[in-house]
């Protein structure tokens, strides 16, 4: 059997669509008398996903999928966990302290082993402060939409 | 009309105005030129500023972004063979030749120029056409408009990827992303999994940020390009002198090509999800077939790259036209320019001309100036395109980052949302690992709602008798070319594809 990232990317689908499915029962039925119901197009949706799910599960099953490992997928997940401590943290520290934090970590990230460490340090931390002022100028100042303060 | 464009005009060349058009060009053609930033990616990151300006403000500088940065897609594939967009694909294949031939200034110069006879040809054909199609719209129905859209999602599903299956799977998630909160013709909400929030739906800059510039995000840091390297290596010194084109030159080119490449982009643009790279392509085996110089195809052809860029940017005003007519998009700009328009209460209709004429001509004037600056900005920048490239990612995709997700959160003030972008940018990261594709995800989105309403509306005349559909010859006709498009973009054009590559 092969188990590559199609046999994986279709199990997921098909996981998403039964999940799906499920909230479509707490629904009202597809026809209400003649008329059609809130349930009736996510129906036809969950049919198109199952359908070419199961096809491409298969095909997988057969070969022929991009194999499963990933090189360099440690980065990407990096900046996944850094995105979601900057939402987490956003409104409560406020817009200054977390997206400078949250810019410098991703500058250090694309800085990584171009120069010595202390150098890139420095250099993404005015990076990240100058990232977080343009931010600041461009939505407070010339758009006049106000930004997270420390607390609110 | 004479008058009516010079107003179009006037209006575009109110200065703050024309300074966010000028800032819109110049971002635009830098999110071209850079390998991995698209046009798609520049509207989305200003999305969020849109809310703060003047509709006609927002539509100008959005159809400066696009017209730059389909241009700008062709320059960097010339310069370093990597294409910046999609769309430079077919020019890097020509153009590059000829820069390894010490020709980079005639090959950047016979680009921008067909640029601008494109976006000048393409545009002056869609306010020809304008009216004409609202006319003809007059008779449509609701079950016409739903056939008429599962045609679009149809040609969107077998387009843009190399398993039409994987297309389907990508569009119907797309949809499935829409129905999340209140029922569009009942008051019940669906798919929230019990979280209040979620009763709003997903909001489109949500949507849009996560689908463009946090999946952008996460592919440049798994890759980590050096652009500067690439910089290097697109050094060749140019002078402006040589930016001007040749009059010999338009003797071998020859002159018909312009407008049999503006149309072909002009009617692929009109196809919704086709987009510049389509666009090039079809155009460019187009000029291959009926050139006297077919031997030069593929060794640094002139007519190669006037063929591909004329038809990319004819594209730009084809794809506009489905938009504002009936909300469906023609490529992955104009659906988040179609957001830009729904954010300012603009609502896509045949009568958009005829009663929001004052808003969507100074958009078309500004796409005309916009293809002309395509040429003109080669003759101030040209000497200084591949310094473009010496931005580094460590300002770039920081800045991306933050723009995202702040755009985000001023635009809705909901950390919900937020959620919701970075979910999205990780889904379509992921789905692209396994090659699903993100095009027809986002215009599952953005056709979503109408579809169901079509659908359940249709359905609702015809007390659910789903004949309702074949028995409109209209409604007929737009599912015989639903089936006609996917026999010949999923089967045909494939076999084009691979015969070209």
């Amino acid at each position: 059997m092969n188990f590559n990232r199609d046999v994986l990317s279709s199990l997921i689908l098909i996981g998403i669509a039964t999940i799906y499915l499920t909230q479509i029962l707490s629904l009202p039925p597809p026809f209400i008398t003649e008329e059609p119901g809130p349930a009736l197009y996510p129906l036809m949706i969950v049919f198109v996903i199952y359908t070419s799910s199961f096809w491409i599960l298969l095909k997988g099953l057969k070969g022929g999928g991009k194999a499963l490992f990933m090189k360099g997928l440690s980065r990407p997940l990096a900046f996944i966990i850094l995105s979601v401590l900057y939402i987490s943290i956003l409104t409560s520290i406020g817009y200054f302290l977390s997206t400078t934090l949250y810019t410098l970590t991703i500058a250090l990230m694309f800085d990584y082993g171009k120069r010595r460490i202390d150098k890139s340090l420095a250099y993404c931390s005015i990076v990240a402060v100058l990232v977080t002022l343009i931010g600041y100028v461009l939505f407070e100042i010339l758009f006049g939409v106000s930004l997270p303060k420390w607390g609110i | 009309m004479a008058i009516e464009i010079i107003n179009w005009l006037i209006a575009l060349l109110q200065p703050i105005v024309f300074i966010s058009f000028l800032l819109g060009f110049l971002i635009g053609l830098i999110f071209g030129i850079i390998p991995g930033l698209t046009a798609t990616l520049a509207i989305a990151l200003l999305l969020p500023f849109t809310f703060g300006m003047e509709t006609v403000q927002a539509l100008a500088t959005c159809v400066a972004i696009y017209a730059s940065g389909i241009y700008g897609g062709g320059i960097t594939g010339t310069l370093i063979n990597i294409p910046g967009t999609p769309g430079g694909a077919i020019t890097t294949l020509e153009g590059y030749k000829l820069t390894l031939r010490g020709k980079a200034a005639k090959a950047l110069t016979h680009g921008a120029f067909s640029s601008m006879i494109g976006g000048v040809l393409g545009t002056i054909l869609a306010i020809i056409l304008l009216e004409p199609i609202a006319r003809a719209s007059l008779v449509f129905q609701t079950h016409d408009k739903f056939s008429l859209v599962l045609m679009a999602i149809v040609v969107v599903s077998v387009l843009n990827t190399e398993s039409i299956v994987k297309g389907i799977i990508s569009t119907a998630l797309g949809l499935m992303l829409a129905t999340i909160g209140i029922d569009p013709l009942l008051p019940i909400p669906r798919f929230t999994f019990g979280v209040h929030s979620l009763t709003e739906g997903i909001s489109l800059i949500a949507a849009v940020v996560g689908m463009f510039a946090v999946s952008e995000v996460l592919r440049q840091i798994e890759v980590g390009l050096d652009l500067s390297e690439l910089a290097k290596r697109g050094h060749q010194k140019i002078s402006r002198k040589e930016l001007v084109p040749k009059r010999e030159d338009f003797g071998k080119i020859g002159l018909k090509i312009y407008p049999k490449s503006a149309l072909i982009g002009f009617f692929v643009g009109v196809l919704p999800g086709a987009g510049a790279a389509m666009a090039a392509l079809l155009s460019y085996a187009e000029a291959k077939r009926s050139s006297k110089h077919k031997e030069e195809f593929g060794e640094g052809s002139l007519e190669g790259i006037v063929a591909a860029e004329t038809a990319n940017n004819a594209m730009c005003p084809g794809a506009i036209i489905p938009m504002l007519t009936f909300g469906i998009p023609g490529d992955s700009v104009t659906a988040v320019m179609l957001g830009v328009l729904l954010i300012h209460g603009l609502i896509p209709s045949p009568y958009i001309m005829f009663e929001k004429g004052n808003v969507v001509g100074p958009m078309l004037v500004g796409l005309i100036i916009s293809s002309i600056m395509c040429y003109v900005s080669l003759l101030i920048l040209g000497p200084l395109y591949a310094k473009i490239l010496n931005l580094k990612g460590t300002v770039l995709y920081p800045f991306i980052a933050m723009i995202a997700f702040v755009g985000v959160y001023t635009a809705t003030f909901s950390i919900p949302q937020l959620w919701m972008a970075l979910f999205i940018g990780v889904a379509t990261y992921l789905l692209s690992k396994a090659d699903y594709p993100s095009v027809p995800f986002l215009m599952g989105y953005i056709l979503g709602p109408m579809f169901e309403n079509y659908l359940r509306t249709s359905l609702s005349i015809s007390k659910g008798n789903p004949l309702i559909f074949l028995t409109s010859p209209l409604s007929a006709i737009f599912l015989l070319l639903a089936v006609i498009f996917a026999y010949f973009l999923g089967v045909r054009l494939s076999r084009v594809m691979k015969s070209i590559q």
